[in-house]
């Protein structure tokens, strides 16, 4: 049992251990990019039509790390400021969804393919469901 | 089929990856960004590196946490359990365990890399993995919150939408996996 323990203890440092320094370069890049997320909410980028705020909020969404209530306080005031539906909920799917300063981490987790095409989906996911969840809310609201 | 890493290949691939340095490489990288961002603008720099130990400081006793959970994993895990639960032959239980996994799992995504890359590795398949990852979207103790800010027909739409689109993404994953002759999980 003692060997088996020894043995478990190894593997896990091992395989812990590979993923550390991508895990805290992945952490201080995305310290890097959160203050700028702000900012690009003064640009007056949002609100030119809906097919541009899905993208730009599912582009921002992607990029962003952090809770998802964030992510819901940021549409929210995105919301009232009169950004579209679909570019508040692009945002807020993207955000939990997609996860481009994480795409180090997946990348040694699941394999390079793997990370980038599943982000790839996610980010045309969370534009389709914007415009699905937008389009009910218009019909039935 | 690819999805199923029970081959004997699994070990060898992961041992490479363990040495690899390209890790460390990569955390030099960032470390030189930031030098340079201490440069051209220290105030910024000082905000990021303020939020980093933020950051930091509230994931190293969870990081804690998931080494033991791994070290109890390693110990305890049977692969053939996990094939059974997770692998080829899993059908709708794997569907089912893994988006339920998805919405219950807490916690920061680094978190969760760990275990499921020893997951993966144990024979779960792809089309599982990316379900579990989507329906993460869905944090049960966050959905008041969701409701107080958009309503709740916004909310049962942004669940029920979520959910379905885990298990396509899931679908289009294991696709795109028996379309590709290496498969997804390369790291070359």
């Amino acid at each position: 049992m003692i060997k088996q323990i020894l043995q478990a203890g190894r593997q896990t440092s091992s395989g812990f251990f590979s993923m550390l320094p991508v895990m805290l370069g992945t952490l201080l890049l995305s310290s890097l990019l959160i203050p700028y997320i702000p900012r690009l909410f003064e640009t007056g980028w949002f609100g030119q039509n809906p097919a541009s705020d899905a993208l730009l909020g599912a582009g921002i969404g992607s990029i962003a790390v952090g809770q998802p209530v964030v992510s819901y306080l940021l549409g929210g005031e995105l919301s009232n400021s009169g950004v579209t539906l679909v570019g508040v909920t692009a945002l807020v799917v993207a955000w939990v969804t997609v996860g481009i300063t994480h795409l180090p981490v997946e990348a040694v987790a699941f394999g390079r393919r793997f990370a980038i095409v599943r982000n790839l989906l996610s980010f045309l996911f969370a534009v389709v469901i914007a415009f699905i969840i937008a389009g009910v809310m218009h019909v039935l609201v | 089929m690819s999805s199923c890493n029970l081959t004997g290949e699994e070990p060898k691939k992961r041992a490479s990856a363990n040495k690899s340095h390209g890790g460390w490489w990569f955390l030099l990288a960032v470390l030189l960004v930031h030098l340079g961002m201490w440069q051209i603008a220290p105030g910024l720099s000082a905000e990021s590196l303020g939020y980093f130990l933020q950051v930091m400081s509230r994931l190293l006793p969870v990081f804690g946490l998931l080494f033991l959970l791994l070290w109890l994993f390693n110990l305890f895990a049977r692969p053939k359990q996990i094939k059974h639960w997770l692998g080829g032959q899993s059908g709708s239980r794997g569907w089912i365990f893994s988006i339920l996994g998805g919405v219950a799992s807490m916690g920061s995504m680094y978190l969760w890399y760990p275990l499921l890359h020893d997951l993966k590795a144990h024979g779960m398949r792809s089309s599982l993995l990316a379900a579990f990852l989507y329906s993460r979207a869905v944090k049960i103790p966050m959905l008041p919150l969701m409701v107080h800010y958009f309503g709740t027909l916004y909310t049962g739409l942004y669940v029920v939408n979520i959910l379905l689109f885990s298990v396509l993404s899931g679908v289009i994953m294991e696709r795109l996996e028996r379309g590709t002759p290496q498969g997804l999980d390369d790291n070359d």
